[in-house]
């Protein structure tokens, strides 16, 4: 049964299995994974109050509370994204290449389909440059699918050590 | 790109406006309309750089509401809503009139108890 008490949460759990448990979410746009502090209702009425440390990024389906009664899972809701989709490797270099001299994050999709959120101003620019390859659809934009060149390049020397 | 002098410009605004009371603020809901040319999320990662730095405001939140683009269409005289970047209306009419999706805008301020 839901009370006024608020949930603070300061530490994300270890996710202990249990049965029965009510599945709640704590609903965020796509640009308020980095977020340290959110208060905010869950999608079941529940208050939450989110003081994280700001090198944890919430992804979809995090666990970031659990007790006997629930299990409240992050929820990133999906947004209109502009897609290039190509196999034209130098296409997708160029566009990441515009995109990133922006800062903004670029989310690998599937193999020959990169997204970033749509912006009204550079939805025509990239248009005009890229053509057709460039569309709008609707898109879950999960940090997980952050397209990180300096990741990339560790792991590959992890990779080249072993 | 110019996002942590944006934040900047947020708090000495506060300052200005609250110089007794901007310390003790709580929240910050900002409106940023789909055509302001800034990014929500970097925004939101400047924020947080700029309250790691400025740790008085270390439990003050910002939120970001996007406003969608709202373009208004003469033949109708209604506005609507431009949805995948469709800049026309249901009647069929095309209209560049923007109503809203340009601002970016304090639009909340909540202080501490």
């Amino acid at each position: 049964m839901l009370n006024n008490e608020v949930i603070r949460i300061d530490r994300l759990p270890v996710v202990q299995p249990l049965n029965n448990q009510e599945e709640d979410s704590l609903i965020l746009e796509w640009y308020e994974v980095n977020r340290t502090i959110i208060k905010r209702e869950s999608a079941a009425g529940r208050m939450i109050h989110l003081d994280k440390p700001s090198s944890a990024v919430l992804k979809q389906g995090l666990v970031i509370y659990q007790d006997e009664i629930c299990v409240i899972r992050i929820f990133i809701k999906p947004c209109t994204c502009m897609v290039l989709q190509s196999s034209n490797m130098e296409m997708v270099g160029l566009f990441c290449f515009d995109v990133g001299n922006r800062h903004l994050p670029i989310y690998m999709i599937d193999d020959h389909k990169i997204a970033i959120a749509y912006d009204g101003r550079l939805f025509p620019a990239l248009q005009q440059k890229y053509g057709a390859s460039v569309t709008l659809a609707n898109y879950r934009l999960d940090p997980s699918q952050i397209i990180n060149c300096y990741g990339n390049i560790y792991e590959q020397n992890i990779k080249t050590k072993k | 790109m110019h996002e942590i002098a944006i934040v900047k410009d947020i708090f000495k605004t506060l300052e200005q406006a609250y110089p007794e009371t901007y310390e003790n603020i709580a929240k910050i809901t900002i409106e940023a309309g789909l055509l302001c040319n800034v990014q929500p999320i970097l925004i939101q990662n400047a924020f947080e750089a700029f309250v790691l730095e400025e740790t008085r405001f270390r439990e003050t939140e910002l939120e970001i509401e996007l406003l969608p683009i709202i373009a208004y269409c003469k033949q109708c005289t209604s506005q609507f809503e431009v949805r995948f970047h469709k800049f026309v209306c249901v009647c069929g009419q095309p209209s560049d009139q923007i109503v809203q999706g340009e601002e970016l805008r304090i639009s909340q301020v909540i202080f501490k108890d």
